[in-house]
């Protein structure tokens, strides 16, 4: 907001927005015009990112792009941001930090429940995560668990930076057996067992990453060309999703997709309480908006881990039971710049695309489980009901250049053949055909509500898939 | 002096969620720190609260006379997870048909659990004996 105040009365700006990710370094320029109190967009460019040297990409993107008065910037880059949770009940304490990690656009590369052994330090060494982010135990709640699980971190090395968000009664003796180490200190991510309360670790994950990590991250060089520190991409996608509804009514229940090579993450805005009397939510609260990242979807790096993930559905699509298909997706984990050249390769990569869509959803959503009690039929809910959602937005490399990737075989995951899943049952379908969604988040640091209505006028709905079907029955 | 927290839920596919909120509000204003699950809880569900909140006692409901085929293990199960010494009261409706409460007593209390209420029972003098009974197993009582 401060860089609005400097330039007052100034009747144009053109903002640069740039999003650094693993592959490719996009940007574009916006003008934002003081007279129509709107943005357009003036430019845009990609190339591909340097992985010895993020600044040169970074520099060659500027060239390409018109000049502009202010820069804010993303990054995904050098495998994002990674985060260890620790935490001491899996369906509580530790399933609340890993909200808490992804919702902060992390990734979460490790989990660790009760106490913590020797193998997993040894782990954690070799997975060098950026945050180690430590949970356990409500306010007034365990403190045994998480006494051990300190002692036990108090090994590594003073290369992590630690973030305690647990028992509040343990942050004295945090601070004491930790000390010399990186270690911030912040509220509870679970203070009572139905009140998860995630924002203030999530702060406290972003600060630590503009304090401590974007250097390591091989950003210096960006960050003096820029003026301006980055934000970790899902971190600023997360929050221009939370402001859609302040400045969009309409859109107060919508889920966006994020397709990449390595990661399918996926974003749900809406309630998703019980929608029933005769449903009954189970564990914990999840969030309004709630983010999910799947490391084991996405289209080239990760395409031999999502034929793994889907292979029982594409085999059921697919003559030779999806041999083919999964020869393509191997060939694709290798060599990560290949594009399907013939229209059978295109049809794999459409089916992989659809496999981690529908995939990625059904992961994200709740479930509910039908049981009968003497009082008739009832309904346990767990997770978040999307049923509801009215509209989703699909964005990322594939889903902004193509249509939408339908199943094959028209039908609809299998989990447990017990639990009813939660994804959305009819929804529009809008596309960001223009790749711009993660550069608009961006921008909305400065301009949030012409940020969100730019990018209600770039994506469209679809015209090929207007309504569409992700698995959940309507309601 | 820190509150002594205490778990408390309607085990199984028990819905009954007067008896539950009354429980609530009485346990509460006795000073323990209530985690309450409310109605269809089950027994992993009790134990990870406790973990999770460092409980001292389990306040195990049931009204729909199916505590016999819900309860069982519950005991076992707690000490499998590190809690050996928690204290397991159990209330409510427990059996279909009429017994005396002695044999559903003995019942329960063989199952493993510390003490057994009748539907009836006046809730004060529970409240007095959980107290005693945290105080001779921990060494602090609530409030």
């Amino acid at each position: 907001m401060g860089v609005r105040r400097r330039i007052g009365q100034m009747a144009t700006q053109r903002i640069l927005s740039i999003d650094i990710g693993s592959t490719y370094t996009k940007g574009a320029v916006f003008l934002y015009d003081s007279a129509t109190d709107g943005l357009s967009l003036d430019g845009m460019a990609s190339v591909s990112t340097t992985c010895d040297n993020i600044g040169t990409g970074f520099g060659r993107l500027q060239e390409k792009l018109p000049r502009a008065d202010v820069c804010c910037y993303s990054s995904s880059a050098r495998g994002g941001l990674k985060i260890a949770a620790i935490g001491l009940v899996p369906e509580l304490t530790l399933k609340t930090a890993q909200l808490c990690a992804m919702s902060a656009g992390g990734r979460v590369t490790g989990v660790y429940a009760y106490k913590l052994t020797a193998a997993d330090i040894t782990e954690i060494q070799n997975l060098r995560p950026d945050i180690v982010l430590v949970c356990g135990g409500t306010d007034g709640g365990d403190e045994s668990y998480v006494r051990h699980n300190i002692q036990r971190l108090s090994d590594l090395d003073d290369s992590y930076a630690f973030i305690y968000a647990g028992n509040r009664a343990l942050r004295d003796f945090v601070g004491k057996t930790l000390s010399g180490k990186e270690v911030s200190v912040t509220e509870n991510v679970l203070p009572e067992l139905d009140r998860p309360n995630i924002e203030p670790a999530r702060r406290t994950i972003r600060d630590v990453f503009l304090e401590k990590i974007v250097h390591g991250k091989g950003l210096s060089q960006v960050i003096e060309r820029a003026g301006s520190k980055p934000l970790p991409t899902p971190y600023a996608v997360y929050e221009f999703i939370k402001a859609f509804g302040c400045y969009a009514p309409e859109w107060n229940s919508f889920c966006v997709v994020d397709m990449g090579g390595a990661t399918t993450d996926v974003y749900s805005c809406c309630e998703g309480a019980p929608s029933e009397a005769n449903i009954i939510y189970k564990g914990v609260p999840e969030p309004t908006v709630k983010r999910t990242v799947e490391g084991d979807l996405g289209l080239r790096v990760s395409a031999a881990a999502a034929w793994q993930a889907g292979s029982a559905y594409w085999s059921r699509c697919f003559d030779d039971g999806g041999a083919a298909l999964e020869a393509y997706a191997s060939k694709l984990h290798g060599r990560t710049s290949l594009l399907p050249e013939t229209d059978c390769e295109r049809n794999y990569e459409a089916a992989l695309a659809a496999g981690c869509f529908h995939l990625a959803i059904k992961r994200h959503a709740g479930t509910l489980h039908r049981i009968f009690t003497p009082m008739g039929e009832k309904f346990v809910q767990e997770g978040k009901d999307l049923r509801g959602v009215r509209q989703i937005i699909g964005t990322g490399g594939y889903l902004a250049r193509h249509p939408f990737p339908s199943r094959p075989d028209g039908g609809v995951f299998q989990g447990h053949q017990e639990a009813i899943g939660l994804s959305p049952a009819q929804a529009e379908y809008w596309r960001d055909e223009q790749h711009l969604f993660t550069l608009l988040a961006n921008v909305y640091r400065l301009y949030p509500r012409q940020a969100v209505e730019t990018a209600l006028t770039v994506i469209k709905k679809s015209n090929d898939h207007p309504i569409i079907h992700v698995g959940g029955v309507p309601v | 002096m820190e509150q002594v927290s205490i778990v408390l839920g309607v085990i199984g596919s028990d819905c009954h969620a007067v008896g539950n909120k009354i429980l609530e509000k009485v346990f509460s204003d006795a000073g323990f720190k209530v985690v309450n699950l409310g109605v269809m809880v089950s027994q992993d569900e009790f134990i990870h609260a406790a973990i999770e909140t460092g409980a001292k006692a389990l306040v195990v409901s049931s009204l729909y006379g199916q505590a016999e085929l819900d309860c069982p293990g519950l005991r076992q199960r707690c000490q499998e997870r590190g809690l050996p010494d928690i204290i397991l009261y159990i209330g409510g409706r427990l059996v279909i048909g009429k017994h005396h409460f002695k044999e559903i007593e003995d019942k329960f209390l063989k199952m493993g659990f510390d003490r057994v209420f009748s539907p009836d029972c006046n809730l004060d003098e529970a409240i007095g004996l959980l107290k005693q009974d945290i105080t001779q197993r921990w060494g602090s009582a609530a409030g």
